[in-house]
């Protein structure tokens, strides 16, 4: 069974499932939100058993988790559940118990799980964590200049001193960042910098590559300057294995990545996040995507723990992605 | 320069900034909360790395001179208010970013944020862990019960503080309410406690005999707590070392039992120890290691 955990308006989850359908997998969709009512979890911690025990109750379906094939998680860490008829403490108390739970079920399971959760988010930055920032130089990418602040001074100054030309993102948060322009760029920091703190970071001259990873496969699409994707355009190379280099690092299965690539064949990497923007997606790579995704999601693998923790399923060590 | 991250209320950090006023050391403490809103950080990256000029509320610090960062009590980028919010993501995107040594850094400090998945980590040090079950089906709850002969514990799945009890036969008819949220369920491990806290390569180990199932809160239910400092042998010793350095972190506390029959197990790792109760209790002089560890600059 493939187990989705997507909001209803979800795009990537609800072609995710119509597809499951079409190809005739068994697909279950549950909104993170409903968990408490759909789901009954039972789950024995067993830390050396040869097959993870335990079940899901979905609807009243009995299913073990060594029947899950996949789990497709759009869950936005922690969860966010409807519990109104209860005390605000209790309510806290059991959003995050369920959270624990979850988190922990996620992160063992022994099927694909697009994307496993990691204890505290991915960092925002690739220049915020020395492995992520090793990595990246190890594959010769580079690493524009960034401002992160507070101050939406500092954050304006910083925007008008690179020329008006910027890549903004909120810290924190895993969703993409977008490209300013000189003409609203100002507006769209100030909007944005009512709820977070910011990174700016330079953009160099160059082309826009936006690398997708799904499961094991990437697809690429080169973006003209007015934001649409460009057909036939040439390129000294595209960053395909650098974006999946990237994404495995991260413990990522569904990526999208970021890269401008100049015309001294240099590669700037400007951001990867496990959040895929699905509108800014050309149509042709979505239906790409999807149709990846589901085999990655459908594909029966050795349900024994002692094999997918090699990687088999991209189940690395929980404590691998800890350093 | 060290900085101290976190409300200067908390007593494991003011007994840290003590021990370091009394080296001399030079100190920066960074809390938002006292100047919420005209407190800004703001720093630079050049080539992935952070650039020399770090602004912390109204201060410009140069990155080059911060050798070590304490944090506890920062907070938790969900709550608050936007500002709260935006003030302590920054803080830790900087210290993540920073290269200094970071105690503790977040990755590694959230893995105790949910317990079943930290005891799979702990396993893989080779610890044995307690038979655990998470659970929201009354039927498998007693069942357990059953298996493990009445000998079963509860405690929160999360780092919510929750004091662990012994299940009695009269709360099982209470057990239907597991229905609405995941309870974790522990075979009860007969012995006596042992809490490791580890500093770097230091290491110092508290054995706490106690008649109940909490020893934090033997005073509240009337129970017996004695406390003294111990060594472990050197193979534990070696592996509680190894384990901390395993999840990422620089200090520990270490929650074991010693069983009757010799063995050790591990029940969790806490990542942000309140060590001052067992330093208060024994005279360990865990803060003077984690102030020696900041001065140094490195683990």
């Amino acid at each position: 069974m493939i187990l989705i955990l997507a909001d209803s308006f979800d795009p990537w989850a609800t072609l995710v499932h119509r597809e499951a359908q079409r190809t005739g997998g068994d697909v279950c969709w549950i909104e993170p939100s409903h968990l408490l009512d759909r789901t009954v979890l039972n789950w024995p911690v067993e830390t050396s058993a040869a097959v993870m025990p335990g079940s899901l109750i979905v609807d009243g379906r009995l299913v073990p988790f060594d029947e899950l094939t996949g789990v497709f998680s759009r869950i936005n860490w922690p969860l966010s559940l409807q519990l109104d008829d209860l005390d605000p403490r209790d309510a806290e108390y059991v959003r995050k118990e369920t959270t624990a739970s979850w988190f922990a079920l996620l992160t063992a399971v022994p099927c694909a799980v697009v994307n496993r959760p990691v204890p505290g988010g991915r960092p925002t930055l690739l220049a915020g964590s020395s492995k992520l920032r090793q990595l990246v130089e190890d594959h010769g990418i580079l690493l524009p200049p960034s401002r992160s602040t507070t101050s939406q001074a500092d954050a304006i100054l910083q925007f008008s001193a690179w020329s008006e030309r910027a890549y903004l993102k909120a810290l924190g948060v895993e969703e993409m960042g977008v490209y300013l322009q000189a003409r609203d760029g100002a507006d769209q920091i100030c909007r944005l910098m009512e709820r977070f703190a910011v990174t700016l970071q330079s953009v160099p001259e160059g082309q826009r590559v936006i690398v997708y990873v799904a499961g094991r496969e990437v697809a690429a699409t080169v973006i003209q300057a007015n934001g649409s994707s460009a057909g036939g355009c040439e390129l000294p190379f595209l960053p395909m294995e650098e974006g999946l280099a990237l994404a495995r690092a991260l413990g990522l299965e569904f990526a999208e990545c970021h890269f401008i690539v100049t015309s001294e064949r240099q590669l700037y990497c400007l951001d990867i996040t496990g959040a895929p923007n699905y509108w800014r997606c050309p149509q042709h790579i979505q239906h790409e995507i999807v149709g990846r995704l589901v085999r990655h999601l459908s594909d029966a693998r050795s349900a024994s723990l002692h094999d997918s923790s090699v990687g088999a399923d991209g189940r690395s060590s929980a404590g691998e992605r800890l350093r | 320069m060290i900085l101290l991250l976190g409300p200067m209320a908390d007593q494991a950090l003011a007994n840290v900034c003590a021990r370091l006023a009394a080296r001399n050391a030079d100190l920066m403490l960074v809390h938002p909360d006292a100047e919420m809103h005209d407190w800004n950080i703001a720093w630079s990256t050049e080539s992935g790395r952070i650039g020399d000029r770090l602004r912390v509320g109204k201060r410009v610090v140069s990155v080059g001179d911060v050798t070590s960062a304490y944090l506890r009590g920062v907070g938790n980028p969900q709550g608050g208010t936007a500002r709260e919010r935006m003030l302590i993501a920054s803080l830790w995107e900087l210290v993540d970013g920073l290269p200094a040594l970071v105690v503790n850094r977040r990755r590694a400090s959230s893995t105790n944020n949910s317990k079943p998945y930290q005891q799979r980590l702990i396993a893989e040090f080779g610890f044995r862990v307690p038979k655990t079950l998470v659970t929201m089906v009354p039927e498998e709850a007693r069942a357990f019960y059953e298996a493990c002969n009445g000998r079963v514990i509860y405690k929160s799945v999360s780092a919510e503080r929750s004091i662990v009890k012994l299940l009695k036969p009269e709360d099982l008819p209470r057990l239907d309410q597991i229905r609405f949220c995941p309870v974790q369920l522990q075979e009860m491990i007969p012995g006596v406690d042992i809490r490791v806290h580890t500093v770097g390569e230091r290491l110092f180990a508290t054995e706490v005999s106690s008649d109940t199932a909490d020893y934090r809160y033997a005073g509240r239910e009337n129970g017996r707590r004695t406390m003294r400092a111990i060594e472990l042998r050197p193979e534990l010793h070696a592996r509680c070392l190894a384990l901390t350095k395993g999840l990422g972190l620089i200090m520990s506390g270490i929650d074991l039992r010693r069983t009757p029959g010799g063995d050790y197990v591990c029940f969790e790792v806490n990542t942000s120890p309140g060590f001052t109760f067992f330093e208060s209790y024994t005279g360990q002089r865990i803060g003077d290691a984690v102030a020696d560890l900041l001065c140094k600059g490195s683990a």
